[in-house]
């Protein structure tokens, strides 16, 4: 068994404020091999982009550690840390906020490569930025335009060249499609799927909606609150989810067709407060599954099928 | 066709355009729709088909100052478009609701959520403020909010219960017609279920008709029984969900089932619909969606578009349909 | 793999049918601004007028003779009412007022400019460096800030001048340290925005030094607000020259800056008021220009008011 690409350990980021500590990833672990996808699923408050920025240092962990190719870049130093971010990247989910509007479509491409002196600047530049758009599928005649003249799909395709053209191992999508439309979300998914493949990259594939990741991933990741509560590979989950929340959050997606409908499980009740829970286990307010055995304290991820992970008390029983 | 009097709400042969400095911006073109009593009808499209332009035009809320409307809007048999503010303002709230899409922006921060409910009820029920307000706290427990929080104001609430504000502000008057604009778009999805079940529910009670704008086919087949697809300004197929789902006609709403990503039928790839809805200021001649038709043909880019009647209920804006035979693929390659 | 990906998921062939390729032209911030600028008739107006007294400035440099015109006294024809031959009528010294205005015009937009220069420079690095970095930095620059605040240039002005005596870089240095906390502010506020926005954190994640991200992605982004405040400060500041010369502080005499001409008027007022009117409309037309540019500006970079 190789070393994963990439090995999370007990992460940990909280956010002080004068209500309190909100937990916003609390003790989170999981590892990603080389070329594979890993899905991060969970609605809003759950963690998934904190997670997502934590890995990449853009936000400072507060306990736990990344391993990144076997070395540890928790501890690196700022300079030691901007040379790895060569290996490491981001797709932000909107388009219009993660651009600069003051640069052109080719000056937002191309300043990866000055920053980390890739290329020098003159003919090479260009060229190398020409390539990059039309790698995403950008149409040369936007180089020197600006993003606001471009639509959502074409923004998002900027930032896809943009992270591409340091040539990372790992890239971190932060609900790269959720911005965008839904007949243009289905090109950007393609797309990422294809370069995926071509450049064998390996992808953190974050965002809420379950019905999109799973064509594009292995294996996924269901947060709640700030905590992992179900890992499983994609088809897996699928098809035989165990966590009371995924079942919920599976019945909860409306299907495009006429057909009977299984029953759907609605989940009473919002999501209580990630500011300081208390150590028990954080979906027992809306969980419809309880038992007595709920009552003990936070549930560990263990691995209850092979390969299939679950945090829930109840479940440890089957 | 019977009298109009059957209609709750008839649209007809709607135009909208905006003047601006970028040119004519035509939203709406000419598009025609219907509704019965309880009917529940979803008009999808995605950003730019002009579904909000549509909603707000049903209320005569265009702004009159860029905004163009032609055509006719019957409320109850009566043409809003010659109303004078003193019945439109009569008619919004009490014949016509809408739930805004932004629950953020669509609440008064300074007022609690009960004076806002009970502001509504005030106005169309004509009865006292403490009335009002009792009839709100109950409208507050049946979209699912304790009724002690009518005290609370907007910020204190979550982003779901917002949205739910909004809604029991929507419902309070017990409306004929219920216009919901991208209602559950900015929630999460297990409070879209909770929301989803919510609107059936009070239809089922209160019979309300519903106008649900929204992008999302599977919400279109939970609430809805009739179905309008928006392209670039023009409804190009209209019928039962049954219709528009299994007999699907226009190549537009088939590129729409094939690029959406469905839990139940787990596909490896996508099927996008290449290029992007044109500017609605520099709209193509012939046939607006040729561009990306995989059916187009020559004529297509030339002809002007009608609306064809395949049964009676069933209504596609193709020219293709006047060969005989003309069938696309989805639904037919089984 | 290029070729690939270009047949499957390209721009261009996502057109089903290629269509003519439109001539795409680049819209810079820049060209945008200008066109929404433009259609402020107020500021279009208040452009020209203050364009007409820069040129005013510029060509009276080689029309006007300083020694003879201006500065030479000319008893005979003292306190002569607006005439044919004297289009604002003489003064006390009989020189002549119009070509004292117009020569002044360079004292006032002078003082205007350079003060401003000093202000943005001073009072705009401080306050986007404390907006940037925050913590102890932005503490120890806004209290000094807050400190220099309240303090009106008047006074700054009688500090300096009894301190370094007058002149004018005296008086361009007074205005412009009085001024420069409403710039470290309105930079810090812009700054503060700036700072949260995605493609901020992008740059980070390229892997930008801190300094680049400030000049390359920050700074052009947090200047709008900036600009507006210095177009109006110029108006501030030939304001508040003008009342320093007024008091005796500022520019010194013989030179005819507006302020003074208003000074030395005042004694004359019941019978020779024109001596006070003209430098005052000169003052108030200039500052309405600029005023009118710098409402034009804030309106047209205003993201909200856009459509």
């Amino acid at each position: 068994m190789s070393t994963p690409i990439l090995e999370v350990r007990n992460l940990r980021k909280y956010f002080y404020t004068n209500r309190g500590t909100v937990h916003a990833v609390d003790d989170v672990s999981f590892s990603v091999e080389k070329g594979h996808t890993l899905g991060i699923v969970g609605e809003s408050g759950c963690g998934k982009s904190t997670v997502g920025r934590t890995i990449l240092r853009l936000l400072q962990p507060t306990g736990g550690e990344v391993f990144f190719n076997g070395e540890n870049i928790t501890q690196l130093s700022k300079a030691r840390l901007r040379e790895r971010r060569k290996d490491m990247q981001m797709i932000f989910q909107d388009p219009s906020a993660s651009l600069d509007p003051r640069m052109t479509v080719g000056q937002i491409i191309g300043e990866p490569l000055l920053i980390n002196n890739l290329v020098r600047r003159g003919a090479e530049y260009e060229k190398a930025i020409r390539k990059l758009m039309s790698t995403v599928g950008l149409a040369q005649r936007w180089y020197n335009t600006y993003p606001h003249q471009l639509d959502g799909g074409r923004r998002q395709r900027i930032g896809i060249a943009r992270a591409l053209a340091v040539e990372p191992k790992l890239i971190i999508c932060d609900e790269p499609v959720s911005a965008l439309d839904v007949s243009i979300q289905a090109q950007i998914l393609n797309l990422l799927m294809d370069l995926q493949e071509e450049m064998g990259l390996t992808c953190i594939f974050i965002t809420h909606d379950l019905s999109v990741v799973h064509h594009f991933s292995d294996e996924i990741a269901v947060m709640y609150l700030g905590r992992l509560v179900e890992k499983a590979p994609s088809e897996e989950l699928f098809e035989n989810p165990i966590h009371p929340y995924t079942k919920a959050l599976l019945s909860a997606i409306p299907i495009p067709e006429t057909a009977e409908k299984n029953q759907r499980i609605i989940l009473e009740g919002e999501v209580t407060s990630p500011i300081d829970p208390p150590a028990e286990c954080r979906f027992k307010k809306r969980c419809y599954e309880k038992t007595d055995a709920c009552e003990n304290g936070e549930p560990e991820l263990t691995e209850v099928v092979p390969g299939h992970f679950v945090a829930c008390h109840r479940c440890q029983y089957m | 066709m019977n009298g109009s009097n059957e209609y709750i709400l008839e649209i007809k042969n709607l135009t909208v355009n905006y003047d601006t400095e970028y040119g004519l911006v035509r939203a709406v073109n000419g598009i025609n729709i219907v509704m019965r009593e309880q009917e529940a009808l979803g008009l999808v499209g995605e950003t730019g088909a002009g579904k909000t332009t549509t909603a707000l035009a049903s209320l005569r809320m265009v702004p009159e100052a860029v905004g163009k409307v032609e055509g006719q809007i019957l409320v109850g048999g009566k043409n809003i478009m010659e109303m004078s503010d003193r019945e439109l303002e009569n008619m919004r709230g009490k014949n016509i609701s809408m739930i805004f899409q932004d629950p953020m922006t669509a609440l008064n921060p300074v007022l609690t959520i009960g004076r806002q409910i009970a502001e509504s009820i005030q106005i169309h029920e004509h009865v006292d403020k403490k009335t009002a307000m009792e009839r709100a706290k109950d409208m507050l427990e049946i979209v699912g909010i304790h009724r002690d929080r009518a005290q609370d104001y907007p910020h204190q609430l979550s982003g779901g219960m917002k949205q739910r504000v909004v809604i029991a502000i929507a419902l309070a008057c017990h409306t004929q017609i219920l216009i919901a604009d991208e209602p559950t778009t900015a929630l999460d999805v297990t409070i879209q279920a909770q929301v989803l079940e919510l609107i059936k529910e009070y239809r089922n009670k209160y019979k309300t008709a519903m106008l649900m704008i929204t992008h999302d086919l599977g919400i279109v087949a939970e609430v809805c029984d009739k179905v309008a697809v928006m392209y670039a300004g023009n409804i190009v197929e209209y019928g039962t969900l049954d219709e528009v789902f299994n007999h699907t006609l226009h190549p537009y709403t088939e590129g729409l089932f094939s690029s959406l990503p469905n839990i139940k039928n787990r596909t490896k790839r996508l099927n996008p619909i290449p290029g992007a809805m044109p500017d609605p200021s520099k709209l193509p001649e012939g046939c607006v969606f040729a561009p990306r038709c995989a059916y187009a043909t020559q004529a297509c880019f030339q002809t002007d578009q009608e609306n064809r009647f395949i049964t009676d209920t069933h209504m596609v804006r193709c020219s293709r349909y006047q060969e005989s035979g003309f069938k696309i693929n989805r639904g037919n390659t089984k | 793999m290029d070729n690939k990906i270009i047949s499957s998921q390209s721009d261009d062939s996502n057109e089903m049918h290629s269509q003519q390729e439109e001539e795409v032209s680049s819209v810079s911030y820049l060209a945008e601004l200008w066109r929404d600028f433009r259609k402020n008739k107020g500021a279009v107006l208040g452009l020209i007028i203050l364009c007409l007294i820069i040129a005013t400035a510029i060509v009276s440099t080689f029309l006007i003779d300083y020694e003879t015109q201006i500065v030479e006294m000319n008893i005979s024809e003292m306190f002569q009412k607006p005439s044919l031959k004297h289009w604002c009528g003489t003064d006390n010294f009989g020189r002549d007022i119009f070509l004292r205005l117009i020569y002044g015009t360079r004292y006032s937009l002078l003082i205007g400019v350079c003060s401003v220069m000093f202000s943005l420079l001073i009072g705009t690095t401080l306050g986007i460096l404390a907006g940037y970095y925050g913590g102890v930095l932005e503490q120890v620059i806004m209290r000094i800030s807050d400190v220099f605040s309240p303090i009106p240039s008047m006074l700054l002005a009688v500090c300096l001048t009894t301190a370094f005596g007058q002149g004018m870089v005296v008086l361009m240095a007074a205005i412009g340290v009085a001024a420069a906390p409403a710039f470290a502010q309105v930079a810090r506020a812009s700054v503060l925005t700036v700072r949260e926005q995605e493609y901020i954190e992008a740059a980070k994640a390229s892997g930008s030094k801190e300094y680049r991200i400030i000049l390359r992605h920050v700074l052009p982004n947090a200047l709008s607000p900036v600009l507006v405040q210095a177009t109006l400060q110029v108006a501030n500041a030939i304001v508040a020259a003008s009342g320093l010369s007024f008091l005796g502080l500022g520019v010194p005499t013989p030179m005819p800056e507006w302020g003074a001409m208003l000074s030395e008027g005042r004694a004359f007022i019941r019978d020779y008021s024109y001596m006070t009117l003209f430098p005052g409309l000169a003052i108030m037309i200039t500052v309405l220009a600029i005023n009118m540019i710098g409402d034009g500006l804030r309106d047209a970079m205003d993201p909200k008011l856009k459509r």
